[in-house]
């Protein structure tokens, strides 16, 4: 049996892919329900009982390593992680000044506003700051001379996208509230 | 030359091998079992010819029960005997039921799961349900004149943890081997979705009798992904009945005097709503015990006194095409599934929310069975192309309490099953050795805003100081749906672990008091049961090892592979005695015996689908 593969292979090993932060979505979808078709418990309803173990483990797993990729910032992170720069948000991160104050300005306006106009202008900002950090990430991560010094880099850029992340989920809460 | 084999398009090759499978839709006001026969999926008639069975229980006194049409006649004069609409009450507790003033039974307040008193002994929601499937299991079994391989049972995609087991705990109450449990609007697309061969997202709008679910699904050559789902477990058509009759007795300055009152003017309601579908105006006409009631409804005053129930679903639907990130006009189409959807102001809000006329080409009574129906069907492996494949989603997020009871979430909603989850938590005391952990569900932040699924304690945790102590809590969602956690010490020799299943109220012991009365199995003895099971078992897993070993016997050496035939050998001996013990030994020692071939055959199917890949590629 060569090059057998483990569960705790990487993700970008398990779905075949380059370890690059731009990937191609489409093609990662179609690998996700190419693997699934092969593994997933409804496969092995009345197989022994060895395989419908190994079935769920490796469904399970597929599904984690599809999440996981599939995410731009759980990507990235990912990818960082590989590569030795570790993303711990209780290590004090470091974020800028003009990063928190562009914060606590949005959370201010989000707190403010009245109409779900007001809060689609201000899902605007936030999502093309999302692609300005996301066009960031590429550089950083996929086309820095020295990979391990770009990851490093990279977790600066990948803390701030979860600041925003969290951000849009209140976002989408207030959404929720004036819409109901 | 070879031969062609002559068999029906969508059936085994070999009518041996063919394993009789259903699909059965446990709805709130009535149930339905459905099969695939000769390729094609069918809602099974009882005697008289009919596919529908109300789903209610009469217990009478004396002895003796009316499930069904003989039930549901019964109900305004025998109203707290008549259970109507059990599947409201499924793994909840009274607290949980809405509206538990009007209804006219006899709770019995019990943690977990609410039950109720009857003429025959206390009963459980489960016990009830059981009752209702049992039915169809028989049923299905005198149309096949044969006995069932399994069974496929719908639930609401909202359904949360506790609700999925207590629906699984009745179909094995009632003698059903579960197959799977699914998601009724998963369900209501296989069976919509293979029959017009579609691709691309669909929204499933699913307004049943007491539930409402909406999903939205990718579908792709036979793949149908769940992107996202929501609901509401307590929104249906039932609501509808009772906002009309609350209007009615308003209109008329009149009161319910008794438990059969409310029933009668219930029933009413639901006869003028459903005439309403069809008419502009109808008469409500009621008998209650101070003397007739008579109404006219106009559709538009209907429509007034529902709409803040159509507008509730209505926030469901953008809340899920929030969490799918997609916009209306990329849904390709909108599937109506239920009862509830023949109302035209329902179809009318639809219509509006997606811009495009609703597709109800497919029955909405039948439509959820019979997509159960196709799924059990290729569960069982009947299925010759075996192209069909649910990915679901676990509809609520799964979290833990942390300290100030706040909700730490492990598993997030619309997760694709099977799903596990670990995360690591520490010790907050010096020399603290137990762990309390409660598991909740729900989207809200406060534990005391979420249901509370289960609560163990981790003990023997190695005296650390505060912090120091690694416990890692793993969460696992099967491809039912159904949770389990465990919790371990990581950082000590010593290995602390405990694994529950939520539990609503129903002991082991009680489960097997309610097998042991025996109302499913009423000339079963359990011994000749247990026998019979462990048998059927051992020889399923001879027969599965074998195909294992004539597809890929080739990973094995010729020790291996002597080894695994030997093992075979002792599961085919066991079986031929009497012993069920003997025969469970045999199997699990097969089991462990044929482990490190099934991992090299997982492995293969991978390879194989990443080989695949780069085939279509180039």
């Amino acid at each position: 049996m060569t090059e057998a593969l483990s569960l705790d292979v990487d993700d970008f090993r398990l779905f075949g892919m380059e370890p690059k932060f731009a990937v191609d979505l489409p093609a990662l979808d179609a690998q996700w329900r190419r693997l699934q078709s092969e593994v997933h418990p409804d496969r092995f309803v009345q197989s022994d009982d060895a395989s419908a173990k190994w079935a769920m483990q490796w469904s399970m797993r597929i599904n984690q390593g599809y999440r996981r990729l599939r995410d731009p910032v759980s990507r990235a992170a990912y990818l960082c992680e590989l590569r030795g720069a570790s993303i711990d948000l209780q290590g004090g991160a470091s974020v800028p000044v003009d990063f928190l104050m562009q914060q606590m300005e949005w959370r201010e306006a989000l707190s403010q506003a009245r109409t779900a106009q007001d809060v689609e202008s201000l899902e605007a900002d936030v999502k093309s700051a999302v692609a300005r950090w996301g066009e960031q990430l590429v550089q950083q991560l996929d086309h820095h001379p020295d990979p391990g010094a770009g990851a490093r880099e990279a977790v600066q850029t990948v803390q701030r996208l979860m600041f925003l992340t969290k951000f849009q989920q209140d976002i989408d809460r207030k959404m929720d509230a004036l819409q109901s | 030359m070879s031969l062609l084999q002559i068999s029906e398009p969508g059936q085994s090759p070999d009518p041996h091998q063919r394993r009789v499978a259903v699909g059965i839709d446990l709805g709130t006001t009535h149930s339905l079992v459905a099969a695939v026969r000769h390729g094609v999926p069918d809602c099974l008639p009882d005697a008289q010819g009919r596919v529908i069975l109300p789903s209610v229980v009469r217990y009478l006194q004396g002895g003796g029960r009316q499930i069904g049409f003989e039930a549901q006649a019964h109900q305004a004069q025998d109203a707290s005997q008549t259970i109507v609409s059990v599947k409201r009450f499924m793994g909840r507790s009274l607290a949980d039921i809405a509206g538990v003033e009007r209804l006219p039974y006899d709770w019995i307040d019990r943690p977990g799961m609410v039950w109720l008193n009857t003429h025959q002994g206390p009963k459980s929601p489960v016990e009830v349900s059981a009752e209702i499937l049992a039915t169809l299991r028989q049923r299905a079994e005198d149309t096949f004149d044969s006995e069932l391989f399994g069974a496929v049972i719908t639930v609401p995609a909202y359904f949360d943890d506790a609700q999925r087991q207590a629906t699984k705990d009745a179909a094995q109450l009632a003698g059903l081997n579960v197959l799977r449990l699914i998601n009724e609007p998963t369900a209501a697309a296989v069976a919509y979705g293979l029959e017009n061969g579609q691709e691309g997202l669909y929204a499933v709008y699913d307004l049943g009798g007491g539930t409402f679910d909406m999903s939205l699904l990718r579908l792709s050559r036979g793949v149908f992904e769940v992107v996202a789902t929501g609901g509401d477990a307590a929104l249906g058509g039932d609501d509808f009945d009772a906002a009309l009759a609350q209007w009615a007795l308003d209109q008329a300055g009149r009161a319910v005097a008794s438990a059969n009152d409310r029933r009668e003017i219930q029933v009413a309601a639901r006869a003028a709503k459903e005439a309403l579908s069809l008419e502009d105006q109808v008469v409500l006409h009621a008998r209650l015990s101070s003397g007739d009631l008579s109404c006219t409804v106009h559709r538009s005053t209907f429509d007034q006194i529902t709409q803040a129930l159509v507008a509730r679903t209505l926030s469901v639907v953008r809340r899920v095409l929030r969490d799918a990130k997609v916009a209306p006009p990329q849904v390709q189409g909108v599937v109506l599934v239920g009862g509830s959807t023949r109302m035209p102001a329902v179809r009318r809000a639809v219509q509006e929310a997606f811009g495009r006329e609703p597709l109800t080409n497919v029955n909405p009574d039948e439509v959820v069975a019979l997509g159960a129906a196709i799924q059990a069907n290729a569960l069982a492996g009947n299925a010759a192309d075996g192209e069909l494949l649910l990915l679901d989603v676990v509809p609520l997020s799964l979290g833990l309490e942390t300290m100030g009871g706040v909700v730490e979430r492990i598993v997030e909603r619309n997760s694709t099953l099977p799903v596990a989850k670990a995360q690591d938590f520490t010790t907050y005391q010096d020399g603290q050795t137990a762990l309390a952990v409660h598991v909740v569900q729900g989207e809200r932040d406060l534990v005391a805003d979420c249901r509370s699924l289960a609560r163990f304690e981790l003990r023997g945790i190695p005296p650390m100081v505060a912090g120091a102590a690694r416990i890692r809590v793993t969460f696992q969602v099967d491809a039912d749906g159904l949770l389990s956690v465990q919790a371990k010490e990581m950082t000590s020799g010593v290995e602390a672990s405990v694994t529950v299943k939520p539990s609503y109220g129903l002991a082991d012991d009680e489960v097997a008091r309610m097998l042991q009365e025996g109302f499913a199995h009423a000339d079963a003895d359990m011994q000749a049961r247990r026998l019979h099971e462990a048998r059927v078992e051992a020889q399923r897993m001879v027969l599965a090892t074998h195909s294992a070993l004539s597809a890929d016997g080739d990973l094995l050496t010729d020790d291996e592979r002597k080894a695994m035939e030997a093992l075979i050998h002792e599961v085919q001996k066991a079986a031929q005695g009497d012993d069920p013990q003997v025969m469970d030994d045999a199997v699990q020692a097969l089991a462990q015996g044929t482990e490190s071939f099934a991992a090299a055959r997982m492995n293969r199917g991978i390879r194989s689908a990443l080989a695949g890949r780069r085939i279509e590629e180039i």
